[in-house]
């Protein structure tokens, strides 16, 4: 969120807020991944992804907006992000194959692409260059995550 | 979603037309440049005024209506000058050098606190100069630096206070000198007056954030520090320091014990810290304004209306604090509301490729709740596996009925079943009540739902005993086996011959089921009933007997007779041997296959628990 969205780099939120990544794949690699992911719709309300629950997969919202929830004391929840059209979200399961942190809620109607790792093996397995691709840029995101957390740790 | 919370300058409605900004600028600046006068001419009067009036006036401002003296400060003025007549050379302050500014401005505003008591409290001369240095700094900073980057965010010994006093501002005012933004500063606090103190806290860079963190813990000590001392020279320099440094260091130690021990946010801390500060200012200041005016003008104020002044001061704390909280809230909400990794303009691409497949069905299966996109041509079956919503599944070509699903909206989405299809859901009694999900290929939205009991037989009318079949006198039929030939046997059968007794043997306990998903039962994933394949009804309805657990241990053709296990021998008209494959061991010598670590399963019987053979 830009609250000083005039041309300055260095204030706060001006920094680079957004990585972008798999933007560069084809049609034809695209392919390859649909083949071996689920294109999953949702409508409002749905429950995507469960705090605590094991699922190895990495999702994409091909359309519409998801929110991620946070569960509080006495039931409650409490939004905690929300993710909007050609994002990626769930990349850290993905890795370690750890309980999910949070939920992930849909905001109206729309679907997601999920490719479980076993999917993925499977594109790695006819493709391994797509493979390649797949892997560095879901790891530019955890990178990048890192040095916003940490932007002057070593 | 952040213009309503946090709306920088260009998003206010100017309300005080710009001539009546010129005009009171117009009056700091002359009256700004008759104290300086004073100060010179008669001290006395000067110091009192500006000491014991003008400058207390400031801190509530900041706090309640910040913006109203960014918009009429008079150094504001003389650096916005040069910009005004276009004679700016507009340099751009970098970076590193706005972090430099920020440690100037916090040390001369600190600096000039610490020489209040020996000097500037009582030499007209030197404060009247300082504020003539000032008021030409701030002049060339405007000459050299561009926007208000040359003094008013950046240098001016103020501008830390006005921060920290004005985070949540109660009243807004819009900027009044920026025509244009030129984008000129680190976290404008007169581009968004809401959101700049949460920004700096929040900064990425330490040396950012930290130096305004320190500054704010400073403060209520410093003030303290300042009230409870006075400068006796023959006390020297180091005691009168540690007087005054003493308290604002206690102060520091306390703001980030809190932070550290008690996890209070920095954001809180800082808000709570600032109106303390601001309240211990106006708790000792107050007495003294109430002198200065008995000195000036002859008049004060009741001890009363200094008492309800000094609580007043607190209660306005309070509205700040509070007012700071709401905007924390809103400030986390707005920072954290997106998602961070994109596939830009990629998703179009997906999108296209997406539609390359063909249309996708939905498919909402009803018992899980889950709505699933089927690429066309893809068949149900896989489309549930994929999605690894659970499903039985054996031959996986309409043979073997193992995946019987009822669609219970949308069936004309769906092509008709093929004889194959419709011959095993015949045999199960499902014509019509079901499908099997390794026929259907979805071409439009279905909703089907895997717990629904397809099967609602009515209910059985004339149902035999066992033992009735041996005497009814019609001719029997006797199947050995009930595997997939020993059933479909008595199904033609039952096709085209209601007049015979059928009667199936077969050695194992249960009715016929699916061997192909022995697999689920050996590692526990599914037990026996998960794999039967046809109603128990079934065979009552079509009028087979069967017998399990029954051994066939021969046959007599001549005489039309089997034996059992039992030692009974049974007559038959018809004999059909439907009897099962079975395994065996592969014939492989010793070392490779006979180890305790590998089974065979010839039936269900061996598989739970799995053991050797």
């Amino acid at each position: 969120m830009a609250y000083f969205d005039y041309d300055d780099k260095s204030s706060s939120g001006a920094e680079n807020e957004r990585i972008t990544v798999l933007e560069g794949l084809s049609e034809d690699e695209w392919q390859m991944i649909i083949r071996n992911a689920q294109n999953i719709a949702f409508s409002d309300g749905d429950i995507l992804l469960k705090e605590g629950e094991v699922d190895d997969a990495v999702y994409i919202v091909v359309s519409g907006q998801v929110e991620v929830i946070g569960s509080q004391a006495f039931g409650r929840v409490k939004r905690i992000a929300t993710i909007d059209e050609g994002s990626v979200f769930g990349e850290v399961a993905f890795f370690d194959a750890n309980p999910r942190s949070a939920s992930v809620r849909a905001i109206g109607d729309g679907s997601v692409l999920r490719l479980s790792r076993k999917g993925f093996e499977q594109i790695s397995a006819w493709n391994p260059n797509l493979a390649q691709q797949f892997l560095f840029d879901l790891g530019s995101i955890l990178a990048f995550r890192f040095r916003s957390e940490f932007p002057y740790k070593i | 979603m952040e213009n309503e919370a946090f709306p920088n300058y260009t998003q206010l409605t100017p309300i005080v037309p710009r001539v009546i900004w010129w005009i009171l600028r117009s009056l700091t600046l002359s009256l700004t440049l008759f104290v300086i006068y004073l100060l010179f001419a008669t001290p006395e009067t000067g110091l009192v005024l500006i000491w014991q009036l003008l400058i207390p006036l400031l801190p509530l401002s900041f706090a309640v209506i910040p913006g109203l003296w960014r918009n009429i400060c008079p150094l504001a003025l003389l650096n916005q000058l040069p910009r005004q007549f276009g004679v700016s050379r507009e340099h751009t302050l970098s970076p590193t050098w706005r972090k430099i500014a920020l440690y100037v401005s916090i040390i001369a505003f600190i600096g000039f606190i610490l020489f209040r008591h020996p000097l500037l409290n009582h030499s007209g001369m030197v404060l009247g100069a300082i504020f003539a240095t000032a008021l030409l700094l701030a002049l060339i900073g405007g000459f050299v630096f561009k926007g208000r980057s040359g003094w008013c965010g950046t240098f001016c010994p103020l501008a830390p206070l006005q921060k920290a006093y004005g985070h949540a501002p109660l009243m807004l005012v819009r900027n009044g000198y920026c025509e244009t933004c030129l984008g000129c500063q680190k976290n404008c606090y007169d581009f968004n007056p809401r959101a700049a103190f949460f920004s700096d806290i929040d900064d990425s860079e330490p040396e950012w954030s930290e130096q305004r963190k320190f500054f704010i813990a400073f403060l209520p000590g410093l003030i303290v520090a300042f009230f409870n001392t006075s400068f006796a020279s023959q006390a020297g320099i180091a005691d009168y320091l540690q007087q005054m440094l003493f308290p604002p260091m206690v102060s520091v130690g306390v703001f980030y014990l809190l932070h550290n021990l008690l996890h209070v946010n920095f954001f809180r801390l800082a808000s709570i810290f600032t109106m303390t500060a601001l309240g211990i200012f106006y708790w000792y200041g107050l007495p003294l304004v109430n002198s200065g005016l008995d000195k000036l003008f002859g008049f004060s104020l009741a001890a009363g209306v200094v008492e309800l002044l000094q609580y007043s001061i607190p209660a306005i704390g309070l509205l700040v604090v509070a007012r700071s909280l709401i905007s924390e809230r809103q400030y986390r909400q707005s920072k954290q509301s997106t998602s961070r990794a994109s596939l830009g303009k990629g998703v179009e691409v997906l999108k296209s490729a997406l539609s390359q497949t063909g249309s996708m069905a939905s498919v909402l299966e009803r018992a899980s709740g889950q709505q699933l996109l089927v690429p066309s041509g893809q068949t149900l079956l896989d489309a549930l596996e994929a999605n690894e919503i659970p499903i039985m599944s054996g031959c996986r070509m309409g043979m073997c009925g193992s995946d019987p699903v009822v669609v219970i909206e949308g069936q004309e989405n769906l092509d008709p079943p093929d004889e194959n299809e419709l011959n095993t859901l015949r045999r199960l009694g499902l014509e019509g009540k079901a499908r099997l999900a390794c026929c259907c290929r979805p071409k439009a939205g279905i909703t089907i739902d895997l717990d629904a009991d397809p099967t609602q037989f009515t209910a059985l009318e004339d149902a035999q005993d066992e033992a009735d079949v041996l005497e009814s006198g019609k001719p029997r039929v006797i199947i050995v086996g009930n595997g997939i030939a020993g059933v479909s046997t008595a199904e033609h059968i039952r096709e085209q011959e209601s007049d015979y007794d059928v009667i199936m043997i077969s050695n194992e306990p249960y009715h016929f089921y699916n061997r192909m998903g022995l697999e689920s039962v050996v590692y526990g994933r599914t037990a026996m009933q998960g794999l039967f394949l046809i109603k128990e009804d079934w065979y009552q309805l079509n009028h087979v007997s069967t017998w399990l657990n029954t051994q066939v241990t021969a046959v007599d053709a001549q005489a039309h007779k089997i034996s059992l296990g039992t030692g009974e021998e049974v007559d038959y008209d018809k004999l059909v041997l439907a009897t099962t494959t079975s395994s065996c061991w592969p014939p492989a010598h010793g070392l490779l296959f006979r180890t305790s670590r590998v089974f065979v399963y010839p039936g269900c019987l061996p598989c739970a628990p799995p053991r050797t053979r």
